[in-house]
């Protein structure tokens, strides 16, 4: 009954689901530790990626071109939100920013809607990735494994800019203390700016590299963002590790459920978040955050 | 809610009947001069983001997944009417109305389940995170149980209640209009239930969680169970919505339990005021005006309804009830300095 194909197969599925999870909610972890914004808008965001770059491949006809320009579109639109909108949320109650992001989402979604209609949108891979390779027990498309690839080497570039670079060191120190760094004579509304921006860029790649796969619609970030809010609630809202966890258990466990019953694989997570907050009201990684 | 003397002021007039009294006669009069449909639409969602209001506004949590007890008391009651009429729950016509008071009971016991998740999270954001996946577990049930629930097309073709008054008439809410008073016959009580829920010392309790979580523990009461409580009590408002809600339009449908309802409801609370009597009945009025006059002219209605949320809560933080009493006080001091 063990099939070691469609094992193989599963795990990959898995990966490719957890990397793009992955780098939207590393993105919403960002926004959300330094300027404590829960982005609910973060699904659009990766939404406009994928329509970004539907678009200059229609335009062009170059998919290496529309990955990097879709996500820098959506991280420009960061200049427009951040300082018109969201700057002037830094410390209000919870509930009011969650109701502003709200609004944000509506306006996304519907501005979204506005450019390009409301009706799904193919967008083709380049030649190169069309095929499928042959591994050692399954054949596996070629997309959804340089999906898996590109996701990561994306993934450890944010960790390595977090930790290595002046700006990534500015942005620790801002989750960590926000008063100090204003202190130290550094303007923090730059940092935010730079934060906001690169968080909705994250989406924005993700959005971009998911396009060729599914087609491209408007719910497209509804659909994420339910799953995001899960990875988020198990994993811990700004924890790197946490949040890799999060989104490895739960790619791997929608796509062996897909396996038994194909609609099973919607809804698993929520059985696991279910399960873990039972069980570990602290999520995965328990308590302790870090970022 | 740092605004002390707003919700000083706010009490005053809490204390009066005033509230509950605005809100009945507004639903017995507006019929004569409004579309039925969008009066009930109005009693229905003020009945539901009265029970939002009462997690949110009053208890300060915020649960952005509250259309999910809604959909809920949609469908138990849809579900309820649609065996009945088939005969596979053994009942007489004339006791269809049965399907309200399981609708209710159901919607509750689903906030019952959604209040113990929720409130397993850690504190902050994730409560409002899990409130907003258990709305879409709810959701997916709803939509793929289609063989019970009709998937994308809902339940539809509800049959309408009938009533025997032995031995006098048979009464059938066949028409718009006494469906529509029948509903606010069932409504009346449970806004009075609400009215007093909120000015009891219960309600005091709720209140002071808001404000103060750690010291309502240090004086010894159990925080948890309170919070439990608020979230079981606005499921069961948001059921009685729900109920109501298929009464008058005899279908349900996936956009009751849809997220973005949730976030109607988040905004039509903010939009008349949160943590007031009637502030639910002001943003749900002025939320489905403003939706139905957008719908109108443009399918883009969303965007003016997203900018609305923002605007009020950049702006006008306590809605349009904190404009209201902002002019009430400049008025009374100008009073006083005369």
């Amino acid at each position: 009954m063990i099939n070691p194909e469609l094992i193989v197969t599963a795990i990959l599925n898995g990966l490719s689901i957890a990397m793009t999870l992955a780098l939207v909610a590393l993105g919403m972890g960002l926004i959300f530790g330094l300027m404590h914004v829960p982005n609910f808008a973060q699904g659009n965001f990766f939404a406009l990626g994928a329509y970004v770059t539907f678009s200059i491949v229609v335009l062009t006809g170059n998919f290496w071109l529309a990955i990097p320009i879709g996500a820098l579109c959506v991280a420009l639109t960061g200049l427009l939100f951040e300082p018109v909108l969201l700057r002037r949320m830094y410390g209000r109650p919870l509930p009011e920013i969650l109701v502003v992001m709200f609004g944000v989402l509506l306006i996304t979604f519907d501005a979204i809607e506005v450019i390009w209609g409301s009706v799904g949108l193919p967008v083709s891979p380049p030649p190169v990735l069309t095929g499928s390779v042959s591994l050692a027990v399954a054949e596996y498309p070629a997309y959804r494994l340089f999906q898996i690839v590109f996701a990561g080497i994306v993934c450890v570039m944010f960790y390595v800019f977090l930790k290595k670079t002046t700006l990534g060191l500015l942005i620790r120190a801002g989750v960590q203390d926000r008063g100090m760094i204003q202190a130290l004579g550094i303007d923090i509304n730059k940092i935010f700016l730079a934060g906001f921006c690169i968080g909705i860029g994250l989406a924005g790649v993700g959005g971009a590299i998911t396009a060729p796969f599914t087609q491209v619609f408007p719910l497209m970030g509804n659909d994420i963002i339910i799953k995001i809010f899960v990875v988020v609630v198990l994993g811990g809202i700004g924890s790197f590790r946490g949040t890799l966890l999060a989104t490895f258990i739960l790619g791997l466990a929608s796509a062996f459920s897909a396996l038994i019953w194909p609609p099973l694989s919607e809804i698993i997570i929520f059985f696991i978040m279910g399960f873990i907050l039972i069980v570990r009201p602290g999520g995965i990684l328990g308590e302790g955050e870090e970022v | 809610m740092s605004d002390t003397e707003t919700t000083e002021l706010s009490v005053k007039w809490f204390r009066s009947w005033q509230g509950l009294f605005v809100v009945i006669a507004f639903f017995l009069i507006a019929p004569f001069f409004l579309p039925l449909s969008i009066v009930s639409d109005v009693m229905v969602f003020t009945m539901a983001v009265m029970g939002f209001d009462l997690l949110y506004g009053y208890t300060g949590f915020l649960s952005f997944g509250h259309s999910a007890y809604f959909g809920v008391g949609t469908y138990a009651t849809a579900i309820f009417l649609q065996s009945a009429m088939f005969k596979q729950i053994p009942i007489p016509d004339t006791w269809f109305w049965l399907a309200i008071p399981v609708g209710i009971v159901i919607a509750a016991a689903a906030g019952w389940l959604g209040g113990f998740l929720t409130f397993r999270a850690r504190a902050g954001v994730y409560g409002t995170f899990v409130t907003i996946a258990i709305q879409f577990s709810f959701w997916w049930a709803m939509l793929k149980w289609y063989w019970v629930t009709g998937g994308e097309n809902g339940i539809v073709n509800l049959p309408f209640l009938v009533f025997e008054i032995p031995g006098l008439a048979t009464i059938s809410l066949q028409d718009m209009h006494s469906a529509y008073f029948f509903n606010l016959l069932v409504a009346i009580p449970v806004f009075f239930v609400a009215y007093r829920i909120v000015h009891s010392p219960f309600g005091l309790i709720l209140r002071s969680i808001r404000e103060n979580e750690e010291r309502v523990a240090f004086l010894g009461y159990d925080v948890h169970r309170y919070r439990m409580y608020s979230f079981i009590l606005s499921a069961f408002l948001c059921g009685v919505g729900g109920a109501l809600y298929v009464i008058y339009y005899r279908f349900t449908g996936l956009h009751t339990i849809d997220w973005l309802s949730s976030g109607d409801l988040v905004i039509m609370s903010v939009l008349g005021g949160s943590g007031v009597y009637w502030g639910p009945i002001i943003g749900s009025f002025l939320f489905i005006m403003i939706k139905d006059y957008f719908s109108l002219y443009t399918w883009f209605w969303r965007l003016f309804v997203g900018g609305t949320a923002i605007i009020v809560i950049l702006f006008f933080r306590h809605g349009v009830w904190g404009i209201l009493e902002k002019v009430s006080r400049a008025t009374r001091i100008r009073r006083e300095e005369s």
